[in-house]
């Protein structure tokens, strides 16, 4: 079985790892050409290129691509030969890897447009065999015989850092061993903070993880290394690093008094067996870079920091506030009457048309679809599954549905700590649902869909289902609702996300880490998201999850109350209203509305947000904007509407996080800046403090 | 109970093979350590029931990883599979000597992973 037959998306993560490896290799083979005047090879550099092409031939075999993995592999040869010493660094090896380098880069292209594309590679091939054939021959005798170096760490050296540790003695160089234990949790920060700084004078040979360990469930490490060093210097270097430090001796008094000869170099390649070569290599560069030049895309894929698209995005915002600014501009010279007010305006118009192109361009390439998310899940859901010992099956719908980067990322942790919830708490054992009359292996559907300028997305469980008369005996001991409360079967469900707040007797291994589900909430309200969650005793679970597409740019309301502006994203905002103050009605000490045979409960945001009251809004009307996420609606009171614009919304920042109620601040046209009411955050703030209220 | 594996590889088109050789056997409990720390964070947190690892990784070699495991009382049983690019004898041995318990070549035969994922784990 070749696994070229298996799917193109395996030929398309082939194509996307080897082009990083070819691109990675570039990079290298230009800087060992560049290191080539000195005749002395960068190990570390010789070794990343030897594992390039290393992986690259591993890889191009699986697929059955043995023209790649032939020259390759003939590549890895000559490498490993050179960094072993066993043939000179030189001009005509630089030059041949280069053109080596250049022909794969041509084949992998090649089989990213057509699988059958190939190249005689003999040729080359030959080259790099004659190279080789050139040798000297390396003695086949224990060359550590006589080095007091435990077994242990000599068994696990690969041949590459044998000759390493070779190298350093033949340049008389002195070798220790360093031990240090550390904690599981930071063993690799702690063990790079050790190495690096070895780095700097001397070279790591080996590092050896051990199971003795003076920490408990900690790991300790045996590090060889050689340097020009004295055992005093060494530890001096390593002072306040809690290693111990041990200079590795010979068994007889074989002295290398050249040691003060080599002092500090990055090591040299070995020049034992080849005669030295040190002609002079000024073209070697130059030929790196033709050879760079050379290289196509082969994929046709980019990957991009999303740094880089944020500040793209950025400056796209940016543009499309200056075109409001000019906007505003062109519609005031048309006002007054300025012959050049609607050639201005038309202009504008076909600059906003331009942008919006603009800005959907820069969304689309932002967006990636929720499958990366579920595909993680996927693996959280077996795993949990087998932890728990439950039967579950997970069905995935809507894959494909798409969002912005960002979210998807932010969105993970929240979804595996609802996922893990259900597995943990919602489905029952096999035996609990035989005994309940319900199929053995339990499902949990996950679905993402888009609606307008939202995604939901699902996740719902066949389980036992959260008792909602539980939830209230719960919110009842915690304080959180008194006795008379009444809440609705949603509120009820909604205690579920208050801080404090957790149906869990004890905390289980799976969903427990300290992290509540207002946890979850806060982080999908950071995305200008919504949470909701129903459930039926004995049926399910269910938590939908309403997020934008994206954050980037919205198109926002902007509001009046008393001297301040807000701005609400216009996602949330389903209609506004004039209001006249006899329509309105109070049900359980709460302003409501009648709204087409329904009940809408308003929010005067003057109050919520404690501005002193002032007598000059109008008594007889007012305005509502009628705000909603999901199935919840509210009404916000505020004193004027001043119209629609774009914004960017920016975050508030750490020293403000506090603050609630604002998903952040947007950049206005005119260099205001003004807060952007965080509608979710809102909604559940209000049903909250109203309840507070009561007690 | 699916059967935990623990696959180190670096690269991770041969780790997502590795584990689509082993998911098409049947139902396991994968863990993919992208180095050799990550296979170190992970021994001691899951009881582990296979082994798989590359030798040539950055950080902590193939073959330190073997031995990390085989002088190790807690982790000894576990089967060790190298499977490595390093088709040469002396690796072999080498691995070998560490007490791996098997030793396949890349580009390797599905079907002979698969072999051998049957016969240390049935």
């Amino acid at each position: 079985m070749s696994w070229r037959d298996k799917s193109s998306q395996a030929i398309k993560e082939f194509l996307g790892e080897a082009e990083e490896i070819l691109e990675n290799l570039n990079a290298d083979l230009m800087e060992l050409s560049q290191s080539a005047d000195s005749g002395d090879a960068n190990p570390d550099l010789l070794n990343s290129i030897f594992r390039g092409a290393h992986s690259l031939k591993g890889l191009s075999g699986m697929f059955g691509f043995s023209d790649i993995a032939e020259l390759s592999h003939q590549m890895e040869n000559a490498l490993d030969h050179l960094r072993l010493g066993k043939i000179p660094f030189d001009e005509p090896l630089v030059e041949t890897l280069f053109d080596a380098f250049e022909t794969l880069g041509k084949l992998v292209y090649g089989k990213g447009e057509d699988e059958q594309f190939t190249l005689d590679v003999s040729d080359l091939v030959d080259r790099l065999d004659a190279l080789i054939k050139g040798e000297g021959t390396v003695s086949e005798e224990d060359p550590f015989a006589d080095l007091e170096i435990d077994r242990s760490i000599l068994d696990v050296l690969t041949e590459y850092e044998e000759h390493r540790l070779l190298e350093n003695l033949k340049k008389g160089r002195n070798l220790f061993r360093v031990q240090a234990s550390f904690s599981l949790t930071s063993f690799d920060t702690d063990l790079a903070a050790i190495t690096e700084t070895l780095k700097e004078e001397g070279e790591i040979i080996s590092t050896l993880p051990s199971p003795d360990c003076e920490i408990e469930d900690g790991i300790a490490f045996q590090i060889l290394v050689g340097t020009p060093l004295s055992e005093d210097d060494v530890k001096k270097l390593l002072d306040g690093k809690n290693a111990t430090i041990e200079a590795v001796g010979k068994k007889s008094s074989k002295t290398q008094d050249k040691a003060e000869d080599a002092p500090k170099e990055k090591g040299a390649q070995a020049r034992a067996e080849v005669p030295a070569e040190t002609d002079a290599k000024e073209k070697k560069s130059e030929d790196g870079a033709a050879a760079g030049a050379g290289m196509r895309s082969i994929s046709r894929m980019v990957r991009v920091d999303i740094d880089k698209l944020d500040v793209l995005m950025n400056i796209v915002g940016e543009l499309v506030i200056a075109k409001g600014t000019i906007t505003e501009i062109a519609e005031t010279l048309r006002i007054e009457g300025h012959g050049l007010g609607s050639d201005l305006n038309k202009a504008t118009r076909v600059l906003e048309r331009r942008l919006s192109e603009l800005q959907k361009g820069v969304m689309e390439v932002r967006m990636v679809p929720v499958r990366q998310l579920f595909d993680k899940t996927a693996r959280v859901v077996r795993k949990a599954a087998h932890d728990m010992s439950k039967k579950i099956d997970l069905e995935i719908r809507g894959a494909d549905t798409e969002l912005d980067k960002l979210i998807i990322e932010d969105l993970s942790d929240p979804l595996v700590h609802i996922i893990r919830n259900s597995v943990d708490h919602g489905i029952e054992t096999p035996e609990e649902r035989v005994a309940a009359g319900k199929p053995e292996t339990g499902t949990l559907r996950l679905s993402a869909a888009q609606k307008g300028n939202h995604v939901e997305i699902e996740i719902r469980d066949d389980g036992r289902g959260i008792d909602p008369e539980k939830i209230r005996r719960k919110a009842l001991e915690r304080g959180l609702i008194d006795e008379r409360t009444e809440l609705s079967r949603e509120e009820v469900y909604d205690l579920l996300f208050m801080p404090g707040f957790s149906t869990a007797d004890k905390v289980s291994e799976i969903s427990g880490r300290g992290v509540g589900m207002d946890v979850v909430k806060s982080n999908i309200s950071a995305l200008s998201g919504m949470i909701d969650i129903d459930s039926r005793v004995g049926e399910g679970t269910t938590l939908s999850i309403t997020l934008p597409i994206t954050l980037a740019i919205i198109k926002a309301l902007i509001i009046r109350v008393l001297d301040n502006e807000f701005a609400i994203p216009i996602t949330s905002v389903m209609e506004t209203l004039m209001v006249e103050s006899a329509s309105l009605r109070t049900i359980e000490g709460r302003e409501v509305i009648e709204l087409r045979q329904s009940t809408l409960p308003l929010v005067r945001l003057s109050r919520l947000f404690n501005f002193p009251a002032s007598g000059e809004s109008d008594p007889d009307n007012f305005f509502v904007v009628v705000v909603g996420m999901a199935e919840k609606r509210l009404g916000l009171v505020v004193d004027e509407l001043l119209g629609q614009q774009d914004v960017v919304i920016k975050p508030l920042g750490n020293i403000l996080s506090f603050v609630k109620g604002f998903a952040g601040a947007a950049e206005m046209g005119n260099r205001k800046t003004i807060l952007v009411l965080d509608v979710g955050g809102l909604m559940s703030e209000s049903l909250r403090g109203d309840m507070a209220s009561h007690v | 109970m699916s059967k935990k594996i623990l696959v180190t590889e670096d690269s991770s088109t041969m780790r997502a093979m590795i584990c689509a050789t082993i998911e098409a056997l049947g139902d396991f409990d994968i863990f993919e350590a992208p180095n050799g720390f990550e296979a170190l964070r992970l021994l001691p947190r899951e009881k582990f029931d296979l082994v798989i690892t590359d030798i040539n990784m950055p950080d902590i070699n193939g073959l330190e990883l073997v031995s990390f495991v085989k002088n190790n009382d807690q982790y000894r049983a576990i089967p060790l599979i190298i499977v490595s690019t390093e088709g040469s004898e002396r690796d072999r041995k080498k691995g070998m000597g560490l007490g791996a318990d098997a030793y396949l070549v890349k580009p390797f035969d599905p079907a002979e992973l698969q072999e051998l994922i049957e016969k240390f784990l049935s």
